[in-house]
């Protein structure tokens, strides 16, 4: 964003124009607008400046903001607004400062309005005969749209646009941003005209590009618009530094996702990640991440993100608002497959409640908030199971464990129908079911589990739409696994089996992991427990992920090695289904030594090694050796 | 339907009454959940649902319907509303959005028909269960008090909502929490008063007359009442537990007070002050520094302990560190700039407290620190206005660098090296020091070696007495505590090897949290650190960053809460006149209400009165007697006297029962006749027109057998019964009481 600015270029030209300011007999200081002369304000480092005119400080500032010393430029132009409050560039240039070097849209407005407003004063209503007074309309114009396109007033920004195109102006940036209007306003095919022109005129070339691939993905022209984003990559390259290659880097890898072309997904991410322009964006990180999850690959999607947060934080005046709902719902997820539950919530939480900037994402509110909230759905419900299977010694505890789930089960309740609510009512009637939806936040391998809430002839006849507008092969088992989802809720064994063992065969070795675990934990429950099946089955979910099994409330099958009656109870309490003659590579024995309470797995293969664990009551260490087993450290792949 | 009771004039207002307040009270409940929680269906027609529901409740609960019978309705509503949904299901629309439409309608049409059954459910079981308001009062309070323990340990700004809405009137936080306390009082008490009402009594009694199979009725009641207190108590204890087992987690901050006696410590080892998020300050830098060697981090000193007293580091007296300014907020300082400092840059930055402060901090060193005229005193304590000379320093000056000043006496050097006299710090720091002969290889070896190994951890538990060594059982210990425990464990460590060391104690932010260079300090931002004089760049942070973490109480910075502070910083309206922006839709308010401004005074001005009223009234009604002169007035006065104090025991007379009957009730129910006085009444009503009236005496002798019988009421339900408002309501509502 920082770098982004062409209004800077603006403000240079703009700033050539003398404009005459009217002397202002009393000076007020923002910093202490109240008793203060400048000369008691400032101490030895700033008294020079309280000697200087409005306009030389307001060309120190300019060249501070060139010079990227936005926090100095800042204090300049302050002071010079308390010399000139109707200093024009001033105005202007603190409005651009806002906008682009701070993201604080509403302060920038303010400046930009004021800027108008005494231009008007100074030199009436448009339309202006002279070229350099034109030349700052202009820009004023073109900052007030910037702004009203980062508040999501799109209609206000197009509004300004079209009084821009109105008074004959043109600037190279004008076909690229009304373009991006258009389709925050839904006008696609508008918009495609636009950006089609754009790239005629040649008019920022790599920028409208970029938003001509956009429109095609989004219009379902795929293939063409990977030739469009390419073209938009070789053009920002060939800029070399001034150039920004990640933007439609990150566009291709998303258009190569839709067509589940992962690894060229994964490799245009990774590289967009590592350009200078691309590292602090949260973009492509972000669908890099995603897509590591989809492979249940969480020590790269964790690396990702870190890499991502270490980067931004070289940039402090940015505070990360504008990215962190994303970051959090990206952690979240990470930390519910590892089975860290209660930080997933917190962090699903955090993605909820926080505000994100869509000015230049095809998502919206809404996507996050509907991705968020199945999420939430999901880690909830592995809240509550967790704590069914956590051994108790006591009435009180079990009691109380009881009103827990009992809460928990309401706000479940509450946080999905929401999501289907916005699901289907704010986002055109669950368009979100088209895998791999651009504008998606959805985790489509786990989104049958919100999907069976719904009525299954329903579900049926939407998905058979979305089958018939789909033609990409790689969707059809998350399809499958759709309906195999809606067939369970019924209750339908029969049909839910035969549609399971299709999605499997479908899915794509090591690309579909997450997909592949959630058909798995749908065939888990079709089995009764301690069946041959059901074992099988539950070892191999355990090896894809230690996590699954606990959270969604299945028991993980050991064989027992001489254990009491109690232990195996305690145990079964605990999450583990203890049988003597299966075949789970994990034989568990139990002993006492010393008053203190001993568990040992023992692995032969597996997912785990030995396990070991000391405790002062066999309840306190079955819910220790429950934690170590199911829940996936940081640190752990 | 007919009506079984039948209802006079007074009665329809008061069942009205009933109804309105009872609506209001959903209206207002479901717009807060909106506010708080996005509902998906307008609020409004939600609140209509459930004024619908109460309406429809209190009609049928005058009607011969049994409680069975309204469940009964009740499910089929619900079974009818399911199967309609199901039903609709099988319509078939083209389009996704039109096929998707039955469903999405009755997603709404689920939340209307549970505020249907919420209203028109707890409104028929407050006219047909006498238990019912305390239940109702029980669950309102529980979520009040539930609700509001976030501000205690001093989380001001949980719930949030009501942490704005103090910014938004411009009162204190803790002013807010106690108008909100009141009013929930005021609330429960006239929800109480409501519950007394001679409608609802009268109904209870009625019905109980007409129902039948009360044994199995009252079984059921029982059994029904007894599990729902049980999951309620179960629900709150769970609650509770969880919040006094997270609030113990997030309690301790860091540890670090704000004492600045010499010879004291304000670090705490084991109960440690720095209290979560409560807003502390906000910093405005008004340079870039780009030159931070700390980025991201900042360090904001506000005070040092370098001197070493037996079993702790403490403050020193002023001929040691001189560059700590030690000034309240509200005086300048003027420090003299070290010539002999080289690698520092000049930084400006202004403090705006948030909290009360007792010493003035900025970025080391402050050269100058000026108090500036407060911008907003509502919202700041104060402010003032730093100019430092701050760290500049690269990695490669430290390469090279040594420790100490040349400059130093003896016994400053002395000072500074201090240390404890266990022998196993020396042993320990020269252990992990190991081969490194450079006082500051050394330093980063101890920060290194603490970082590695040590646990952070807020609660550490360390059962040391007062005056022994707190560190040790840290350090040699189990290596959990928190920048207390650590700052300790350096500096000891470091004057072992002879490097002059001291502690630092302020703030420590992240400046990745900041917005426009604008930093909003919390409680639990305060920290201590270790600090290490280093030749010709003089005292630097050498802090402990723990690789693991047990817990600690870092959140994130409310960025709606920093912005809303730096609007207050804005330019004027000389600047940025403030209708730039009328016409912006995104300035647009979403719930265009401002609250009146109310002064704190007026405030406390209106519920002083309240209370007060609320007492004279009491004592007016409790105490008239004593004013009313002729034997007659007298008689009544007693009369009423005693009346009012049965009925705010509970005991009140109910319509349409004479004196006499009430008198009886009061003696079958207490086994004392509390009311002797009623026969003097009597007398008085139907004395024979020559008859002489009783004498005031035999008045006064009276009233005092019946209190003397009353004082057999235990004193501190006396004493609750005078907070009872029953008594006044039924004096407004019936005329009597």
């Amino acid at each position: 964003m920082r770098k982004n600015n062409q209004l800077f270029y603006l403000f240079l030209a703009s700033s050539l124009l003398s404009l005459p300011v009217a002397a202002q007999e009393s000076i007020v200081d923002p910093n202490d607008p109240f008793t203060r002369s400048f000369a008691d304000l400032f101490d030895e480092g700033d008294q020079k400046d309280a000697q200087k005119s409005a306009e030389d400080l307001v060309f120190e500032g300019r060249m501070l903001l060139q010079d990227d010393r936005p926090l100095d430029a800042r204090t300049k132009l302050l002071l010079a607004l308390q010399k000139e409050p109707n200093n024009i560039e001033a105005h202007l240039l603190l409005g651009g400062y806002y906008m682009g070097d701070v993201g604080h849209f509403r302060l920038a407005l303010k400046y930009a309005k004021r800027a108008e407003q005494l231009f008007i004063e100074e030199h009436g209503t448009p339309p202006y005969k002279d070229s350099e007074i034109q030349q700052l309309h202009a820009s004023i114009i073109y900052l007030i749209s910037q702004v009203r396109l980062n508040l999501d007033d799109y209609k206000g920004a197009l509004e300004l646009l079209d009084k821009f195109s109105s008074y004959g102006y043109f600037s190279s940036w004008y076909p690229g941003t009304r373009a991006w209007v258009l389709m925050k306003l839904g006008r696609l095919d508008e918009a495609i005209q636009v950006a089609r022109m754009g790239t005629l005129l040649g008019s920022e070339p790599g920028r409208t590009l970029n938003m001509l691939g956009i429109l095609l993905s989004m219009k379902g022209e795929r293939e063409t618009a990977l030739d469009v984003l390419k073209k938009a990559t070789s053009y920002e390259l060939s800029l070399g530094k001034n150039g920004q290659p990640a933007t439609p880097l990150n566009n291709s890898g998303e258009v190569f996702k839709e067509i589940f072309a992962d690894e060229q997904a994964e490799n245009s991410w990774s590289k967009a990640t590592k350009l200078p322009d691309g590292c602090e964006h949260v973009l492509p990180s972000l669908n890099l991440t995603l897509l590591y999850i989809d492979q249940l690959n969480l020590t790269a999607a964790s690396k990702t993100l870190d890499s991502f947060e270490s980067c931004v934080a070289q940039f402090p005046l940015r505070n990360g608002e504008e990215h962190r709902a994303l970051v959090n719902l990206a952690r979240g997820r990470i930390a519910l497959h590892r089975g860290q539950v209660d930080k997933a919530i917190e962090h699903l939480n955090a993605s909820i409640a926080g505000r994100q900037w869509f000015g230049k994402i095809g998502t919206d509110q809404e996507d996050l908030d509907a991705g968020a909230r199945v999420s939430l759905g999901q880690a909830l419900s592995a809240q509550s199971n967790r704590i069914r299977l956590t051994a108790r010694d006591s009435l009180l505890e079990s009691s109380s464990a009881l009103a827990e789930r009992g809460l928990i089960a309401l706000r479940r309740w509450w946080t999905e129908r929401r999501a289907k609510q916005i699901l289907t009512e704010e986002l055109e009637g669950l368009e979100d079911l088209n895998i791999r939806h651009t504008d998606s936040l959805i985790e489509y391998p786990t989104f049958g589990e919100l999907l069976s809430q719904l009525p299954l002839p329903l579900l049926t006849r939407r998905l058979d739409l979305e089958d018939k507008v789909d033609s990409r092969i790689g969707s059809n088992p998350y399809y499958i696994s759709y309906r195999a989802a809606g067939s369970l809720a019924q209750g339908d064994m029969q049909a839910t089996a035969t549609l399971i063992s299709q999605a499997l065969n479908l899915c794509r070795p090591q690309k579909d992991e997450l997909l592949k675990l959630s058909l798995l934990l749908m065939r888990l429950s079709l089995f009764a427990e301690g069946s041959l099946e059901y074992n099988q089955t539950a070892l191999k979910v355990f090896t894809i992920s230690r996590a699954a099994l606990r959270n969604h409330g299945f028991r993980l099958p050991l064989v027992g090695d001489g254990l009491s009656t109690k232990a195996t109870s305690v145990l079964y309490d605990a999450g583990f289904l203890i049988g003597k003659a299966q075949s789970s590579p994990y034989t568990i024995s139990y002993r006492q030594e010393q008053e203190q309470h001993i568990l040992e797995i023992k692995a032969q293969g597996g997912v785990i090694s030995d396990v070991l664990v000391r405790g002062g009551s066999l309840i306190a260490v079955s819910k220790k050796l429950a934690d170590i087993v199911s829940v996936i450290e940081n640190s752990q792949a | 339907m007919s009506i079984v009771t039948p209802l006079t004039r007074n009665m329809r207002w008061q069942v009205l009454l009933v109804m309105t307040i009872r609506a209001c009270f959903f209206l207002l409940f479901l717009i807060g959940l909106n506010h708080v929680e996005t509902l998906g269906t307008n609020p409004l027609l939600l609140a209509c649902c459930s004024g619908i529901g109460v309406a429809i409740a209190s009609l049928l609960a005058f009607s011969h319907l049994s409680t069975l019978g309204i469940a009964l309705l009740s499910s089929v509503l619900i079974a009818g509303f399911y199967g309609l949904r199901f039903v609709s299901s099988f319509l078939s629309f083209e389009g996704a959005s039109k096929m998707l439409a039955p469903y999405t309608f009755a997603l709404h049409g689920e939340m209307l028909l549970i505020c249907f059954l919420i209203g028109g459910l707890s409104t028929w079981l407050f006219w047909r269960f006498r238990d019912t308001p305390t239940i109702e009062l029980f669950v309102l309070l529980g979520a009040s008090i539930l609700s509001l323990s976030g501000h205690r340990e001093f989380r001001l700004d949980n719930p949030q909502a009501l942490s704005t809405l103090a910014w938004t009137l411009g009162i204190d936080q803790v002013y807010m929490l106690s108008i909100v306390g009141f009013f929930i009082i005021i609330t429960s008490l006239l929800y109480l008063s409501l519950a007394g009402l001679p409608v609802r009594q009268s109904i209870i009694e009625r019905w109980q007359h007409y129902s039948v199979n009360k044994g199995y009725r009252s079984l059921l009641l029982t059994g029904g009442f007894f599990i729902s207190l049980s999951l309620l108590a179960l629900l709150s204890f769970s609650t509770v537990y969880q919040f006094f087992h997270k609030a113990s987690l997030a309690r301790t901050g860091n540890g670090v007070g704000e004492g600045s006696q010499e010879g004291l410590s304000p670090l705490g080892f084991n109960s440690a002050l720095g209290s979560t998020n409560q807003p502390a300050a906000l910093v405005r830098l008004d340079g870039d520094y780009r030159e931070n060697p700390f980025t991201p981090m900042l360090y904001i000193r506000e005070n040092a302990l370098s001197e070493y007293n037996d079993h702790e580091m403490v403050i020193a007296d002023n001929r040691f560190d001189t560059d700590i300014p030690g000034t309240a907020p509200t005086e300048p300082f003027n420090g003299i700039e070290d010539a002999a400092l080289s690698a520092r840059v000049p930084l400006n930055h202004s403090v705006y407290l948030l909290a009360d402060h007792k010493l003035s901090m900025a970025v080391d060193y402050p050269l100058t620190i000026r108090p500036l005229k407060n911008p907003n005193p509502a919202k700041f304590k104060g402010s003032f206005r730093a100019y430092s000379m701050a760290p500049g320093f690269t990695k490669e000056i430290m390469d090279n660098a040594s420790v100490g000043d040349p400059r130093w006496s003896p016994e400053i050097k002395a000072h500074y090296l201090k240390t404890n006299a266990d022998p196993r710090y020396r042993e320990l720091a020269q252990k992990i020091a190991g081969l490194k002969t450079e006082p500051l290889a050394q330093a980063f070896a101890l920060t290194q070696y603490l970082s590695k190994k040590a646990i952070y951890t807020l609660t550490p538990h360390h059962e040391v007495d007062k005056n022994a060594d707190q560190t040790a059982p840290f350090l040699f210990g189990d290596l959990r505590g928190y920048c207390v425990h650590f700052a300790h464990a350096m500096v000891y460590m470091l004057r072992s090897l002879g490097i002059p060391a001291r502690i630092g104690t302020g703030y420590l932010t992240d400046l990745s949290q900041s917005k426009d260079g604008h930093i909003l300090l919390r409680m639990s931002d305060r920290h201590a650190w270790a600090e290490v004089y280093v030749t010709e760049l003089g005292w630097l942070p050498f802090d402990i960053q723990p690789e693991q973490v047990e817990n600690h109480a870092d959140t994130q910075v409310d960025l709606k809460l920093l912005e809303d502070l730096m609007g207050l910083l804005e330019p004027d309206e000389e600047i940025l006149p403030k209708d730039l922006t009328e016409n912006e839709p995104s300035f647009q308010k979403e719930w265009d209400f401002a609250f009146p401004h109310l002064s704190k005074k007026l405030i406390a001005l209106a519920i002083l009165i309240l209370i007060t009223v609320f007492i004279i009234l009491k004592l007016y009604l409790r105490y008239g007697w004593i004013v009313a002169l002729s034997p007659k007035s007298r008689a009544f006065a007693s009369y009423r006297s005693l009346a009012i104090r049965l009925s705010d025991l509970g005991l009140k007379r109910h319509a349409g029962e004479t004196r006499a009957e009430y008198r009886q009730r009061i003696r079958a129910l207490t086994g004392d006749d509390a009311l002797s006085s009623t026969d003097i009444i009597s007398a008085i009503t139907y004395r024979a027109p020559n008859a002489s009236m009783p004498s005031v005496s035999e008045i006064d002798v009276r009233r005092k057998k019946d209190l003397q019988t009353l004082r057999s009421v235990t004193r501190l339900r006396r004493l609750l019964s005078f907070l009872n408002p029953s008594s006044l309501t039924s004096l407004f509502f019936r005329g009597t009481w």
